[in-house]
């Protein structure tokens, strides 16, 4: 039985490694949010399944995940079927295309479990046929999901969420579980403006819930609001540190109590 | 020489005008350290203060607020000396003594800038939470010289005993006999039950209620000031010209070569501008060392605050009141002329007297405070209950006997304090500016190991 990560051994490179040894079983990979399956017949690509995608579209789909637990088992029984029917040289080629694509996506957030959801900004943007069918799926789903249901292939999908994430037609929704918090505010002095700084033990439970790299919104109770980079600090147990000159751009003081929302940002 | 007259001749030396000008030395060098943080910043130093007066009570974790410290510092700060020093100072000075006092708080407020930010820097933090810090501590952490601030922790302890309870009962006493005549006897049973009361809860209950108490009585006495201002209103502008005017005028005072009484004026106005705050003299320090903070800088702001309130606004209220009135003009003793400058309104002797007594009291309170800190830095936690005890039991015979010996000696002790506390903040003056520099620019604070 082979274990590693995703991380350290990237799908194609694993593949390849396996079918020159020419080896029969399943390699299992288990990202928190589905679970794929790639069979090899001795030495050849025999199936893979990824969530509702089948075939090459799973294989394209798994080739996606930046890090995820995996384990190679050759007492797994074959499916019944094979689903692909690739040449493995042909199969390696199109993955490391397909793997060049997936790295020059950056909005798209690695934690696929992330809901989506259509921002209210408003502007212009010149929408494809995949966006359209995006669209169509976004709202309060998972990536992960409308990266298993939509109809184009999976990498398409991929970059039309990324376009749009970075276009702002699309936003990254906070879990329900994560509550806003009322702080009040203390200022800080010096260059550094746009940073908020909240509790450590505060700070590490919103890391919990949020493995996205994540800002806070912060709205003042004269109805300002802003959004900020967080960053923790000791010793400030139900307080949000503000620069003066963000406090007064809130029209607030120290002392005020603040709204304070944690938010997934897309670029981190 | 015996005793007595040993202590009298360390008093003379310990409160003398050579000492003032260390005090005034100490203070102009921490001012520069510091930026010159009582001017530059004083727009920060309101905001991070009164504008913040909101969360007065947001303390956790067994410590206590930044508002809740300072109000503790205060309550020993804000004394008798704010109301009969000042007419004392007047009487010996003149009106221009007055400006002098100002001058002498602007440069206290860098010290107790300095003093308040050591505290909470080099403050231990013990494993419930709760905290304990003053000079003692700086100097035995900061200077690496634990003998010294044993020293300091001895001063304090003992002062505590006479300056800082049987002075305080004697005058509660004293006033309340007089004005409403209650007998010493039944000030001093009083005085002892609520003592024991207040510090049976440790600082969270004294701190409690010295924010309670302290704002209220700066409150009752400001009123009471504004209301014999308003009777008299057409002296204030001249009180104010009089100020300014015998500030450098070299005929000021009374009598005597016209040096001599510049230099009295001079004397009389610095002194109380020095010891009215007790910046130098460490002791606000050991409660602002309480103060639950982020940054030691940001406790330090409310040391300057508690100088302004103290020298410049409420020392600036008695003298106005006392020189629109003219009640000075006929002399006499403190008592007499604060009589004379109160007397204008329905019952405001009474009302003084009351103001008087709640002065003393809450310096009482927050002298218990300190003088048990200092003791628990000297034998360890297990002389917190018997110093209570100690200091309820004198608190309670405080008001029933002279106690002049235990007195002068508390009172040199007090005035002892401030050596080894001076010494700290000289050779400290670069932590101070170091801090201070840190914080505005946003710099997180890293408590020594």
């Amino acid at each position: 039985m082979l274990k590693g990560n995703l991380s350290e051994f990237p799908l194609g490179t694993l593949i390849q490694t396996l079918a020159a040894a020419g080896r029969s079983g399943v390699l299992v990979v288990q990202p928190p949010w589905l679970e794929g399956r790639v069979a090899l017949k001795e030495g050849g690509l025999y199936a893979a399944r990824a969530g509702a995608r089948r075939g090459w579209a799973a294989l394209e789909l798994l080739a996606g995940l930046p890090r995820a637990p995996f384990v190679f088992d050759d007492t797994i029984p074959l499916p019944p079927e094979p689903n692909l029917n690739l040449p493995l040289e042909a199969a390696l080629a199109r993955m490391l295309a397909v793997g060049d694509r997936w790295s020059g996506l950056v909005h798209l957030p690695g934690d696929w479990q992330v809901e989506l959801a259509l921002s209210r900004k408003s502007g212009e943007m010149k929408l494809t046929p995949v966006m359209l069918q995006v669209l169509g799926l976004v709202e309060g789903r998972s990536i992960a999901r409308i990266l298993e249901e939509a109809e184009a292939p999976p990498v398409e999908v991929a970059e039309a969420l990324d376009r749009m994430l970075g276009e702002g037609v699309l936003e990254l929704r906070t879990p329900s579980e994560m509550r806003g918090e009322e702080l009040v505010a203390l200022s800080f002095y010096g260059k550094e403006t746009g940073v908020a700084y909240v509790d450590e033990a505060l700070h590490r439970e919103w890391q919990k819930l949020l493995p996205h790299p994540f800002g806070v919104r912060v709205r003042s109770p004269r109805g300002q609001e802003a959004f900020f980079q967080v960053r923790p600090r000791a010793d400030i147990p139900g307080r949000i540190m503000l620069h003066d000159k963000d406090l007064r751009k809130l029209r607030a003081g120290r002392g005020i109590k603040l709204s304070v929302q944690p938010e997934l940002t897309t670029v981190g | 020489m015996n005793v007595m007259e040993w202590i009298n001749q360390i008093n003379g030396w310990v409160w003398g005008f050579e000492m003032m000008l260390v005090f005034l030395a100490v203070g102009l060098y921490l001012t520069v350290r510091s930026g010159f943080i009582q001017f530059a910043r004083i727009g920060v130093i309101f905001r991070e203060t009164l504008g913040a007066i909101r969360e007065r009570t947001l303390g956790s974790g067994g410590e206590i607020s930044p508002f809740q410290a300072t109000m503790i510092a205060m309550g020993a700060t804000i004394g008798i000396g704010n109301i009969v020093g000042v007419t004392a100072a007047i009487l010996a000075g003149g009106p221009g003594a007055i400006f002098w006092m100002w001058i002498a708080a602007l440069v206290g407020m860098a010290t107790k800038f300095a003093e308040a930010t050591l505290a909470v820097h080099f403050r231990r933090q013990f494993a419930d939470g709760s905290v304990s810090g003053g000079p003692m501590y700086y100097i035995a952490r900061g200077l690496g010289l634990p003998w010294l601030g044993g020293l300091f922790a001895v001063f304090a302890a003992v002062a505590a005993f006479g300056i800082g309870n049987v002075v305080q009962v004697s005058a509660i006493a004293g006033t309340l006999e007089t004005q409403l005549h209650i007998a010493p006897a039944w000030t001093g049973l009083l005085a002892g039950l609520v003592v024991a009361v207040v510090l049976a809860g440790g600082v969270r209950r004294i701190a409690y209620f010295a924010q309670t108490l302290v704002p209220l009585m700066i409150l009752f006495y400001l009123v009471l000031a504004v209301a014999v201002l308003a009777l008299n209103a057409a002296g204030i502008w001249p009180a104010l010209r009089s100020i300014f005017e015998s500030a450098f005028s070299l005929q000021a005072g009374f009598g005597g070569a016209v040096g001599v009484a510049t230099i009295e004026m001079i004397k009389a106005g610095v002194g109380r501008g020095i010891f009215s705050n007790e910046a130098g003299l460490g002791s606000a320090a050991i409660a602002h060392a309480q103060a639950q903070v982020d940054h030691p800088v940001r406790q330090g702001f409310w040391g300057v605050m508690e100088v302004f309130i103290d020298s410049i606004v409420i020392n600036t209220f008695t003298a106005l009141v006392i020189l629109s009135t003219g009640a000075w003009m006929a002399g006499g003793t403190p008592y007499e002329v604060l009589g004379q400058g109160f007397g204008g309104i329905v019952s405001a002797q009474t009302l003084l007297a009351v103001a008087l007594a709640l002065f003393a009291f809450t310096t009482l309170i927050s002298w218990a405070f300190y003088g048990e800190e200092s003791a628990t830095f000297l034998f360890g936690e297990g002389i917190r209950w018997p110093y209570r005890l100690a200091y309820v039991v004198m608190a309670f015979v405080g008001g029933l006997g002279s106690f002049t010996t235990l007195i002068k000696l508390s009172d040199t002790m007090n005035g002892l304090m401030a050596i080894p506390n001076l010494i700290a903040l000289l050779l400290l003056g670069g932590v101070v500016a170091r801090l201070t520099r840190g914080f505005f620019s946003g710099e997180p604070w890293t408590p020594p190991k």
